[in-house]
């Protein structure tokens, strides 16, 4: 793995740890110390670390701008990537890194662990169960209360930093995962935080037709609404609360423990659905989140030849989407996605 | 205390439900004429007021100081000029007018001729709203950069009401977007930009009955949206501050009161389902603090007891003209905005 920061030591590294059949054997990093902490071996050399003969995989758990040029040199010395989201800063970037993982026959996977959220996969299910019918309406909120800035690199104004690159592009890649790439894309990104350096507020209008989806992050949410908010035409859910797994990891829990990824029961998501001439509303108890599923997946594809657990392809049409929606917020229109 | 004779024009479902009943409620309001093609309906609800089938009758009457006017919205402007002409003060029923031109011709006429011009905003008295803007002031919430306001609603079939008709002043952006850009323009005034989605979602749909509207205020976002096929609801109200949030699910019970025949002085008027009290969340002496608040009971009455002092008294109408014209105006640009697909900003 390259970088132990935030995402490296709390998410990625517990995670591979959990995973049979995966071994996290060295770590790139600028701290030694919190490295060793854990038992892994340490270098401080990147390009040492990507071309070892005894590596795999190498995962890219470091800045946003790092990603294309580090991922780029792995898959040159022949290794399986994964990269953290958001997979590149720029598509052209991206488009180049998929090309390179065709041609070297590796595979190239990018970290987005929130398909595997349990709100989403709750989500996730009542729309292909269609329990809710044709979709109208999806509106996801990824509100957070974060009124002081703080000096992290993803809070500073650097191409691929702020809110949409890093939670942007989890909203984007649920929705696109849903419902494939909208018609078109229309953002207002904003700085709301008084002498906040770097966007801390967007909102994103996909439109599919009909289907409407709105994304949403703001940073000065005290309390936030409902996480999902679902309209079909025979159902809706609406649900608060969050996934539980980053708070966990935070903590220090391990992914194998008896009952991870469960959601306190009282932010069970609501669901209304018409069955058989009943219509039913009630609770509708929460999926358990899977952020081990992803590595599970990678440790197959490698394996035993599988799909990636997330595609390149898949990662690459969120940065699209990103860039078009910095378009749309610059040129102050609606952008066709072509 | 002086009697105000009201005229009304038109006795659809605006006036039947909310004017007519509304306006006799109030001490010092006397409806006399409604002008009608159905008098039987009318009789059946006031059987001593005079129905004529034409408004001109009610122009004519000198006795009639206000006249009421809630018919189709393409309509407004031709019956409002003729009564202020007629010199008499009018009400409208929102929305004000179907082009920002024919508003300004009324303001321009109603200041000429020294008459009293409103525009019936009642949702200003929706117990909810009410509560918002009580929070708000409070100043519990902060710097306020975050507000939305849905009118959602489950009516998956399209019927025939001039409503849904392809004219001037039709769809769901003029009809219940004019309540949410009012409210919204009562707490934050003019945006600089409007960018908008206005569009139909239903497959049958022949106007918009789908809208999406950003208004930017800087660093204050406001997110007002309206769909017609929304099953169960998420929340009407979410406001945000640098310090708290205020979250409220449910709608103003005052529409669905009146309809059931109940009025003003009702024990439960205007009040709010316990189930549906906000929810705010504050910071206080470095306590965090959730808790819920109590509705403020709604009141509709209050718009036209304000008519009537505004009439008598000289006091200042409850809804102001260049209000009305200033929805009018977020409407037009949002309008272009979808036409354009691009944000417009106001100049």
């Amino acid at each position: 793995m390259v970088g132990y920061g935030y995402a490296g030591a709390t998410i990625h590294a517990p995670l591979i740890t959990a995973v049979d059949g995966l071994h996290l054997v060295r770590v790139a990093s600028s701290q030694p110390e919190k490295v060793k902490l854990r038992g892994i071996e340490h270098t401080a050399d990147a390009t040492q670390l990507i071309e070892a003969p005894d590596l795999d995989l190498i995962v890219i758990a470091t800045p946003n701008t790092t990603h294309f040029g580090l991922a780029r040199q792995a898959l040159l010395a022949g290794k399986h990537v994964v990269v953290e989201k958001p997979f590149t800063v720029t598509s052209a970037e991206g488009e180049e890194l998929l090309q390179l993982a065709r041609t070297q026959k590796r595979v190239l996977s990018v970290f987005h662990n929130r398909r595997w959220d349990s709100d989403f996969l709750t989500a996730r299910h009542c729309i292909e169960s269609g329990l809710l019918g044709g979709i109208n309406t999806y509106h996801v909120h990824f509100d957070r209360y974060r009124p002081q800035v703080r000096n992290r690199w993803r809070e500073q104004n650097l191409p691929g930093s702020g809110g949409l690159y890093d939670l942007g592009s989890h909203l984007i890649d649920q929705a696109l995962l849903l419902f494939g790439r909208p018609r078109t894309v229309r953002a207002e990104i904003a700085i709301q935080r008084p002498n906040g350096p770097a966007a801390d507020y967007f909102h994103l209008q996909l439109s599919y037709g009909s289907l409407k989806v709105v994304l949403h992050s703001g940073s000065l949410v005290r309390e936030p609404g409902p996480r999902f908010q679902i309209h079909g035409s025979r159902g809706t859910f609406i649900k608060s609360g969050f996934d539980p797994q980053e708070e966990a990891l935070k903590q220090g829990r391990q992914p194998n423990e008896e009952g991870w990824g469960r959601e306190d029961a009282t932010n069970a998501g609501s669901l209304l659905t018409e069955r058989d001439g009943l219509t039913l509303s009630g609770p509708i108890a929460t999926l358990p989140g899977d952020y081990p599923a992803f590595y599970r997946g990678m440790r197959d594809a490698i394996r035993e030849g599988l799909a990636a657990p997330v595609s390149a392809c898949d990662a690459l049409q969120v940065i699209r989407v990103i860039e078009l929606s910095l378009a749309s917020e610059r040129e102050r229109r609606v952008m066709p996605f072509s | 205390m002086r009697d105000v004779s009201v005229g009304l024009i038109g006795y659809g479902f605006a006036s039947s439900v909310f004017h007519a009943p509304l306006v006799t409620s109030i001490q010092g309001l006397n409806l006399r004429r409604i002008t009608s093609h159905n008098p039987d309906a009318v009789h059946a609800d006031y059987p001593s007021v005079q129905v004529d089938s034409d408004s001109k009758a009610i122009f004519d009457d000198p006795d009639i100081e206000l006249v009421i006017i809630a018919t189709p919205n393409t309509s407004h402007y031709v019956l409002a000029r003729d009564a202020l002409l007629a010199g008499k003060h009018v009400v409208l029923d929102k929305p004000f007018v179907v082009s920002l031109d024919d508003g300004v011709e009324l303001i321009r006429l109603a200041q000429e001729r020294e008459r009293l011009l409103s525009v019936f905003h009642n949702r200003r008295w929706d117990n909810d709203f009410l509560t918002v803007k009580q929070c708000i002031a409070s100043g519990l919430l902060g710097t306020v950069c975050s507000y939305e306001g849905h009118y959602d609603r489950f009516v998956p079939n399209v019927d025939g009401r001039w409503r849904e008709q392809p004219t001037p002043g039709s769809g769901v952006l003029f009809d219940l977007g004019s309540h949410l850009i009012d409210q919204a323009l009562h707490l934050f005034g003019l945006p600089h930009a409007v960018t908008a989605d206005v569009s139909a979602q239903r497959p049958l749909a022949k106007v918009d009955d789908y809208f999406h509207l950003c208004l930017d205020y800087g660093a204050l976002k406001v997110i007002l949206h309206a769909s017609m096929l929304v099953r169960e609801s998420g929340p009407h109200y979410q406001v945000h501050g640098n310090t708290g949030s205020f979250i409220k699910y449910g709608f103003d019970s005052q529409e669905d009161a009146l309809i059931r025949g109940e009025r003003p002085g009702h024990p439960r008027w205007g009040r709010d389902n316990p189930a549906f009290h906000g929810k705010l969340s504050f910071e206080a002496g470095g306590l965090s603090i959730t808790s819920t608040v109590e509705t403020l009971p709604g009141r509709y009455q209050s718009y036209y007891r304000g008519m009537y002092a505004a009439i008598v008294n000289n006091e200042p109408s409850p809804v102001g003209p260049v209000d009305a014209l200033n929805v009018i105006k977020v409407i037009e640009y949002a309008l272009q905005s979808h036409r354009e697909q691009r944000t417009i900003t106001f100049r």
